[in-house]
């Protein structure tokens, strides 16, 4: 039977969906009867959804120059 | 199967092989919970819906660039550089040496844009581009950021908090759902997700980066890593196992 311990380990295993069938049982009947363990699995969805939700930059960075100019010389060549 | 359940407790299986059950515990309370897989299936969700909307700007981005428009490239760089960066940043310890692998790359782009054949998306190729660039000037500089060794070896959660027996001692606590700019402990949860970011190991800072920041594949972070699928793994749960744990300090343990 798996420990708390050896779940902690095979959380992102778990919710990547790279566990074997049989793993994945064995996580989800652990689950099942662990709150402690469940907490901590969806502690885990949630940092990951945090960080999905972080925006990619919406800056007002510059482009260097120098690769503007490389960008209007290649404009327009074949 | 056969399972032994209290007489309480009922489980049901959706189609999508995600858990749904509710039982009541010793208590007499009743526990409606899903498990984390069914929040992992709405994870992949969101995933799939975001990756379609953005290939169809990327292929107008592609060929807005192949024309040779400078707006476009514009915004192209004003999303993507501070990323890129930051991403540079852990194979080169240097700053600007990480700044001139970020400009080689545009300029690797701009050469490359017009055979580009949309085999890859845009972003992984850029990023296996930077990848290579900033590698090749680590190599160079004889400063290269050890991205093998470092990063593999720690538990995701203390071993202080577990029993011999391998039980939870100081079991983690219920979050209600997170929003990125609520603010705990005066600090507004997704920049200090972000501020612990930059202070992984470089290997765990990468692959997290790639896979949760950028949203890009195992596959395609494998292949730029240069990392096997198995240790892409391995650095992507410490990674996230880190932040997991920072943000529950932060939070109280509530």
């Amino acid at each position: 039977m798996l420990s708390c311990r050896e779940l902690s380990e095979t959380a992102t295993d778990y919710l990547e969906g790279t566990l074997t069938l049989r793993q994945r049982v064995g996580v989800k009947m652990h689950l099942l009867i662990c709150k402690h363990c469940r907490a901590y699995v969806d502690q885990l969805a949630k940092t990951v959804a945090l960080l999905r939700s972080a925006q990619t930059g919406q800056d007002s960075i510059e482009p260097d120059p120098r690769v503007i100019e490389v960008f209007r010389n290649a404009a327009g060549k074949p | 199967m056969l399972i032994c359940l209290p007489a309480a407790a009922f489980v049901t299986f959706t189609w999508a092989a995600t858990v749904t059950f509710g039982h009541n515990d010793a208590n007499g309370e009743g526990i409606r919970e899903k498990t984390a897989s069914h929040a992992a299936g709405d994870l992949g969700v969101c995933m799939v819906l975001g990756v379609a909307n953005s290939r169809r700007d990327e292929r107008a981005l592609i060929q807005a660039l192949k024309r040779g428009d400078e707006k476009a490239f514009r915004q192209l760089v004003a999303e993507q550089q501070r990323s890129m960066l930051a991403f540079a940043r852990t194979f080169l310890r240097d700053p600007s040496a990480a700044e001139e692998a970020v400009q080689d790359t545009w300029i690797a782009l701009i050469s490359g844009i017009a055979k580009f054949e949309e085999r890859s998306s845009l972003k992984s190729w850029t990023f296996a581009v930077l990848a290579n660039i900033a590698r090749t000037k680590a190599k160079r500089n004889g400063r290269s950021v050890s991205f093998t060794d470092m990063g593999y070896n720690d538990p995701a959660v203390d071993p202080d908090r577990f029993l011999g027996d391998g039980s939870w001692l100081s079991p983690p606590g219920r979050w209600s759902e997170i929003n990125p700019e609520r603010i705990v402990g005066g600090k507004q949860l997704l920049a200090h997700a972000m501020s612990i970011l930059e202070t992984l190991p470089p290997n765990q800072r990468a692959v997290v980066t790639l896979r949760d920041l950028e949203g890009l594949s195992p596959e395609e972070t494998c292949s730029i890593l240069e990392v096997s699928e198995a240790n892409h793994r391995i650095l992507l749960h410490r990674g996230r196992s880190r932040i997991r744990a920072a943000l529950e300090e932060l939070m109280g343990n509530s």
